[in-house]
């Protein structure tokens, strides 16, 4: 039997589009169709644009037809998470405070994608101005996962975790503070990349934390990601944090295998409180890395019980500086959570947060000498927890969800989480693997290794 | 830097940043600051002898140098 057209990966889909066995129209129609039919449940989507999706569609369905074929995302479609800029359309933040914004120009993300090809069917739910990790979010209500439609999808990129996994489109674009992509990603059963900080252009996105932010892809498997990040990666003068690193071809070294990697197994912390599902999978993935040839190292991460602290000390007054003039004009139309994270935020002392900046840059250099001297990655499970009903998820659902991944936005490492399991009840896993400083080709590399032993990336939702 | 902190406390930090609360939203922030009051305390704790990068290192004061003899 045909694979639908929605299941397809963008690579599968890229090359029958380039044989002109898939239209761009029809691959968009499969999709609209596909948000007509699920949408109400999973409450991915903010705003779907559908009547332009089809337009671009049909304009990619010409320059395709004239030999004009523009690479991998060329006829693809794809969504971004509401606080990305898309031309036109309105960037709410899933927040009433910016509801009636309507963006002027497309961010710097949205164009790179619009020039590779992609389709932009729409923009994506999110935990209220990405400032949470459940996606429970009081004005556009929870996105929904799709593995269980009473759980969370995890967040804050909650609409992009729920929206890849169910097939609504090949590629959700996701921002990650604290763990953001990683988190929907490990919860929803797909692959989320966070680059490293500085590799991906923020231009034209609504900041929560400049100095944390990352923006990059969730897909349904490593490759698409990988297809995802060679278009959006590179320099960005509008960007102040933007690097001049160079971007490499991540398909050259993508199926190299992790023969001869040094992976660390933390011996400490990352292991704390996990469930027993998860701890059992991310062993079976360790035991699974080894057995493709990587050699496992255990070892101390430095600094360690410190690196969350510091990340929220300088994420949550980064955030509260964003959102204060709505702190002080509006915040009855701020929901609870987010309105109590930005109050501490507030009051957090100046010194505390100068005194965390200093920190991080102590910590990367701990880590660039004795860790990642040692070893080419880090793994890790995504999260501690799997996705927690949403009418029990509560702060200690937060604190589980990001344990794992803050520890990354302090060091601006580049990270994915894949999927390695399922819990008793069904509920995705996910593996974490973390590489060096502008290092993603390992990152990638090893993820798409693991994920082509195992079949869990394959698996799809019970909808 | 062990004092605990109080709904004044909070009530002051706010009002620096032209922010309000009533009392029993005062209460709910104060853990939270505590909390942040202890981490900054590890913190600082950690930070005991870090210079910083070579780029951001002040000079040493005037009598450290003459003890150093340099």
């Amino acid at each position: 039997m045909a694979t639908d057209p929605h299941w397809l990966s963008i690579a599968e889909a890229a090359q029958m589009i380039e044989r002109r066995e898939l239209s761009p129209v029809d691959l968009v129609d499969a999709c609209l169709e596909r948000v007509e039919a699920l949408d109400g449940r999973l409450n991915a989507f903010i705003t779907v644009l559908a009547a332009e999706a089809r337009v671009a569609a049909r304009e990619a369905a010409d320059e395709i037809a004239n030999g004009e074929y523009r690479g991998p995302l060329h006829g693809i479609p794809v969504a971004l998470k509401d606080i990305f800029a898309v031309a036109g359309a309105p960037m709410t933040a899933a927040s009433l405070i910016f509801r009636d914004v309507v963006s002027e120009e497309d961010s710097e993300v949205t164009r790179r994608l619009r020039a590779a090809g992609a389709i932009v069917l729409g923009t994506l739910n999110l935990h209220e101005i990405a400032l949470g990790a459940t996606g429970i979010n009081p004005h556009t209500g929870p996105a929904r996962n799709p593995w269980n439609t009473d759980h969370i999808t995890g967040g804050s990129s909650s609409g992009a975790g729920a929206a890849v996994a169910a097939g609504l489109c090949f590629a959700g674009m996701g921002t990650d503070t604290g763990g953001s992509i990683r988190i929907p990603a490990a919860l929803c059963g797909i692959a989320g990349l966070k680059p490293t900080f500085g590799r991906v252009s923020r231009r034209g996105l609504l900041p929560l934390s400049w100095s944390l932010d990352h923006a990059g892809p969730l897909t349904r498997n490593v490759e698409d990601a990988a297809i995802v990040l060679q278009a959006i990666a590179g320099n960005d003068a509008g960007d102040p944090a933007s690097s001049q690193a160079d971007v490499p071809n991540y398909s050259v070294t993508l199926g190299d295998g992790v023969r001869g990697l040094r992976v660390g197994v933390p011996d400490r912390y990352f292991g704390d409180g996990v469930d027993a599902d998860v701890d059992e999978a991310f062993r079976g993935a360790v035991r699974q890395l080894e057995g493709l040839g990587a050699e496992l190292r255990e070892f101390t991460p430095p600094h360690i019980d410190e690196m969350p602290d510091a990340t929220a000390a300088i994420m949550l007054p980064e955030a509260f500086t964003v959102h204060q003039s709505a702190m002080r004009e509006r915040p009855e139309d701020i929901g609870e959570d987010v309105r109590y994270r930005l109050e501490l935020g507030a009051a957090y002392p100046a010194a505390e947060y100068i005194q965390a900046l200093r920190l991080r840059e102590m910590v990367v250099e701990t880590w660039r000498k004795d860790v990642f001297g040692e070893i080419d990655l880090v793994a890790t499970s995504t999260a501690t927890v799997a996705a927690r009903p949403i009418d029990q998820s509560d702060l200690s659902t937060t604190l589980s969800l990001i344990r794992n991944t803050n520890p990354f936005n302090l060091l601006g490492t580049p990270a994915i989480s894949v999927p390695c399991g399922f819990t008793g009840e069904g509920l995705p896993i996910g593996l974490q693997l973390v590489g060096r400083w502008f290092d993603e080709a390992t990152v990638l590399r090893a993820a798409h290794a693991y994920e082509s032993a195992t079949d869990w990336h394959s698996r799809r939702p019970p909808l | 830097m062990n004092q605990p902190i109080t709904r004044e406390d909070a009530r002051s930090a706010l009002i620096r940043v032209g922010l309000s609360a009533s009392d029993e939203r005062l209460d709910r922030i104060v853990p939270g600051l505590q909390y942040a009051r202890i981490a900054a305390a590890a913190l600082a704790a950690l930070e005991m002898g870090y210079r910083g990068p070579a780029s951001f290192q002040a000079p040493p004061p005037a009598g450290a140098q003459r003890t150093h003899g340099n």
